[in-house]
């Protein structure tokens, strides 16, 4: 009896969470961008994947051969100026923002894509 | 006669599908070059394949080619040696020119690797070895149970000396502690245990995914020693047609055919696979009166089909049929003398009919979030006599899961949810002892991962179910991923596991046997009178890959343990005349460690030598044993050689230290059996050749230096006396076995 009641428990815990997450969702208004940064290589795809997901970003999955990036990103609690200057942060270029030289400079040697390294 | 009536239907079918095929799901483009004008110009032989798969066409001498869609990715990848590679994101049936860049770098060259037929992935939570069809093709894999050949970390045994059935161990722990999912659906579980895998034809799997340890909840509370999960031919991606025949020296005859049709202009497509077995000479090759492997036949079908609409919405069901007859046991035994001491027979008759379906939805625009349900119904029936033995049992499953999948603040955070329910009607009967069952689990899963960089990950998963009869209990598992370096992973498993055992017909080799079948169970309203089955399996695995004279190459090093907390055991070493079964806390564990090493020796021989250790035991009624008939030792090696011109050369040896043999020290001296059977070697070869990528023959040897045990079943001569047992088998039943097959496809 005592575990049928837990299980109830449970299972009501279950569904609270399942209505929460859809509610939540839907009151957050979320939207995609897509635009280009440079970089050359793997290495420059986890530092720039990584230097997006600010608070707030949902998603980020920058390629190579296109040079673009796509980020899914929550509008309350972010914006896009604050996703490119995170990303010029690390060192990587933005359409609409210049990783300053110092930034640059900590790039490892197989990523200085300003320096003619190519996409490998 | 009944095979004749098979293959008319077949040629019925034939034509009827071939011509029905039209233009399936197909992209078409162009590939071109800038000319040094500043014009276009078509290049001709240029890869088209769609990226992380095997699928590829070459542009013509026009430039222009035409691939088939796959489900699986959207990125459509162009290489050409001295170009840059260029992958585009595909979405209409058309595409416009693609205008390829030359590489700047000098003399570039694209290393196209072949690819590997059994590729453990470094990526993964979980280890998993993903067994591809080439794999598949090593060995005459007729059936499921026989096509883990050429796998070390699944062990293949004979479950006695006349049903011809086999049996699969991972982990020194036998089939059933194994879950087998189809296409991550719960299959093959209760009755169908043992019989089942010869329900599952080797030409209608794609892939296996095998993963020892402990699995994942979404999947349910079942697995203990692994999972080995089953993706049968898609209809959206296999082959239009394919053809399969296969015949013994010992006649067995087999065919398998394969339909796929993809529905012009549609979101439709669907598959029929059928499959005929015939067994109809008797041998005895051995001399002891009865058949080395029973007579009779096997017909199952399957239908499938997937419906892939817009806004993300994924349909997909299917259903399958299956018939099994099998006669075994004295040569000149009579049906009519069924169940009667005028002469030793078998017959079991399988009935099953399992449906399907999934539906699932995707939101293009929330990539990360993704709701299933998955459905499925099982009816199966077993009509079946050994001996004086009658067994007769009737299974109703039903299974329902929905999984809603999501992220936590960004896609580093990832979570499965859901609910499940799991459905069981169990009657068995088995001589006059009924024994009735009926199981319903509903239950609730969370499973959380975490993936904060490449060289580290976590899964840990919870589920908590409700049993109607033991009640409710939690599930917890995780799994852990370390990678120190790009070549290396680390991973970790935990997790407990909780199953009901269907203890007759897991065990139904001693059925085969004149021991008295004893349940030790409690007077109380459980199966057999036996609470579950719990156990909890810890692994650490390291998987090295490594590139030598350009070559690559893989090591890994396995070590599990599984400790039972309590088990329903099978004692064979109290009494030779008794079968014993009891519910035990005490303990019982299994050790195993492997090692393995895969590598292309020269180019294009490929190699894995494997070895495996085991230390199961578990306590009976004597006191802690060695679990019988389980090799502690065995070395594996694998040869796969691959010529220029489409012919292929597999080896496979085997080898499989001393097995402990039940007790049977009390029986007369002549039925007295040692106490450890001796060590052998086991060897397969099959050569291929394939003529065209349509056409393709093999030829092979199973056993083959014809090793056999002797005298396999105790007491053959006097199959009513009590020491008639053919249930201890421990080496081949039968010696040298030739075979040859072909295959035939239209993509």
């Amino acid at each position: 009896m005592r575990t049928s009641i837990l299980f109830s428990v449970i299972l009501g815990l279950f569904f609270s969470v399942v209505v929460f997450a859809e509610n939540g969702e839907k009151k957050k208004k979320v939207e995609t961008l897509e635009f280009e940064v440079s970089g050359v290589c793997g290495a420059c795809e986890k530092r720039i994947e990584k230097a997006a997901l600010i608070k707030g970003v949902k998603m980020a999955e920058w390629d190579k051969q296109t040079q673009k990036i796509k980020v899914i990103y929550s509008t309350k609690k972010t914006d896009e100026k604050a996703i490119h200057q995170a990303i010029a942060k690390a060192g990587h270029d933005t359409k609409k923002v210049k990783a300053t030289d110092e930034a640059y400079a900590q790039l490892n040697d197989c990523c200085k894509y300003r320096d003619g390294v190519e996409i490998h | 006669m009944i095979q004749k009536g098979w293959l008319v239907s077949l040629l019925l079918v034939f034509p009827l599908f071939g011509l029905a095929q039209l233009a399936p799901n197909m992209v078409e483009g162009s590939v071109a070059e800038r000319t040094e004008d500043g014009k276009t110009a078509p290049l001709v032989g240029v890869n088209v394949y769609w990226e992380g798969t095997s699928i590829g066409t070459s542009s013509d001498n026009t430039g222009q080619f035409m691939i088939e869609r796959t489900n699986k990715t959207k990125q459509l990848v162009f290489s050409y040696i001295g170009y840059r590679n260029d992958t585009l994101e595909v979405n209409t049936d058309k595409i416009p020119v693609v205008v390829m860049d030359v590489s700047r770098e000098l003399g570039e060259v694209e290393v196209v690797h072949r690819q590997k037929s059994t590729e453990i992935s470094m990526l993964g939570s979980v280890k998993v070895e993903h067994i591809g069809e080439k794999e598949l093709c090593k060995a005459a894999c007729c059936n499921l149970s026989e096509s883990f050949e050429t796998s070390p970390s699944i062990d293949v045994s004979f479950t006695d000396a006349v049903t011809g059935s086999r049996q699969i161990q991972m982990l020194g722990l036998a089939g059933p502690y194994v879950q087998m999912t189809r296409e991550n659906i719960p299959d093959m579980r209760g009755l169908a245990s043992i019989y089942g895998l010869t329900l599952v034809p080797g030409t209608w799997i794609e892939s296996i995914q095998l993963n020892k340890g402990t699995g994942s909840v979404v999947n349910g509370y079942e697995s203990i020693a692994g999972q080995i999960n089953l993706e049968m031919r898609k209809p959206e991606v296999a082959d239009r047609l394919y053809l399969n025949l296969f015949a013994n020296a010992e006649s067995r005859l087999e065919a398998n055919l394969n339909l796929a049709h993809r529905f012009k202009n549609e979101n439709w497509s669907t598959a029929l696979l059928l499959h005929g077995k015939n067994n109809s000479r008797k041998f005895d090759h051995n001399n002891d009166g009865f058949m080395d492997m029973p007579i009779g036949s096997t017909f199952t079908a399957l239908n499938r089909w997937t419906y892939n609409g817009g806004q993300g919405i994924h349909l997909q069901f299917g259903v399958k049929g299956s018939a099994m007859s099998s006669e075994g046991g004295e040569l000149d035994f009579q049906p009519e003398d069924a169940l009667t001491s005028n002469g030793w027979g078998m017959n079991v008759d399988v009935k099953r009919l399992e449906g399907w379906a999934k539906i699932g939805k995707v939101f293009y625009d929330l990539p990360w979030k993704s709701m299933g349900l998955q459905l499925a119904a099982t009816t199966h029936e077993q009509d079946s006599y050994f001996g004086l033995n009658a067994y007769h049992a009737e299974q109703q499953s039903a299974y329902a899961n929905f999984i809603y999948q999501s992220i936590i603040g960004n896609t580093n955070h990832e979570f499965k949810t859901g609910v499940s329910l799991q459905y069981d009607d169990f009657h068995e009967t088995l001589n006059d002892t009924i024994f009735n069952r009926e199981e319903s689990v509903p239950g609730v899963f969370f499973e959380y991962s975490w993936l904060p960089s490449d060289a580290f990950s976590l899964v840990a998963g919870m589920r908590a179910d409700y049993h109607n009869l033991y009640g409710a209990f939690l599930t917890p598992r995780l799994h852990v991923r370390y990678a120190p370096a790009e070549q290396t992973v680390l991973r970790l498993s935990v997790g407990r596991g909780q199953r009901t055992a269907s203890v007759i017909s897991e065990n139904s080799g001693i059925l085969a046997s004149s021991r008295q079948i004893i349940f030790q169970g409690k007077a109380n309203d459980y199966p057999y009178g036996f609470g579950p089955e719990v156990a909890w399996n810890y692994g650490l695995n390291l998987t090295q890959k490594f590139e030598l004279g350009y070559r690559p190459g893989s090591i890994s090093f396995d070590f599990y343990q599984t400790d039972f907390s309590s088990q329903v055991v099978l004692d064979l070493d109290q009494d030779p005349q008794q079968a014993l079964f009891f519910e035990s806390s005490e303990k019982s564990y299994s050790t195993s460690f492997q090692g393995q090493v895969d590598y292309e020796l020269v180019q294009r021989l490929d190699a894995r030598f494997a070895y495996r250790w085991y230390d199961v035991k578990t306590t009976y009624r004597q006191g802690l044993l060695a679990k019988p008939l389980l090799a502690s030792h065995r070395a594996f090696l694998n040869l796969a050689y691959e010529t220029r011109n489409s012919w292929s050369f597999d080896y496979t040896i085997n080898w499989q230290g001393e097995k402990r043999i039940p007790n049977t020290s009390s029986n007369p001296p002549e039925f007295q059996r040692d106490g450890y059977s001796p060590d052998f070697f086991l060897m397969n070869a099959q050569v291929s050749k394939s003529f065209s990528e349509r056409f393709e023959i093999y030829v092979g040897v199973e056993n083959l230096t014809g090793y056999k045990q002797d005298n396999p079943i105790i007491a053959s001569d006097q199959p009513f006396s009590p020491y008639f047992d053919s249930s201890l088998i421990w080496g081949p039943i039968y010696g040298r076995k030739s075979y040859v097959g072909l295959r035939f496809r239209i993509q």
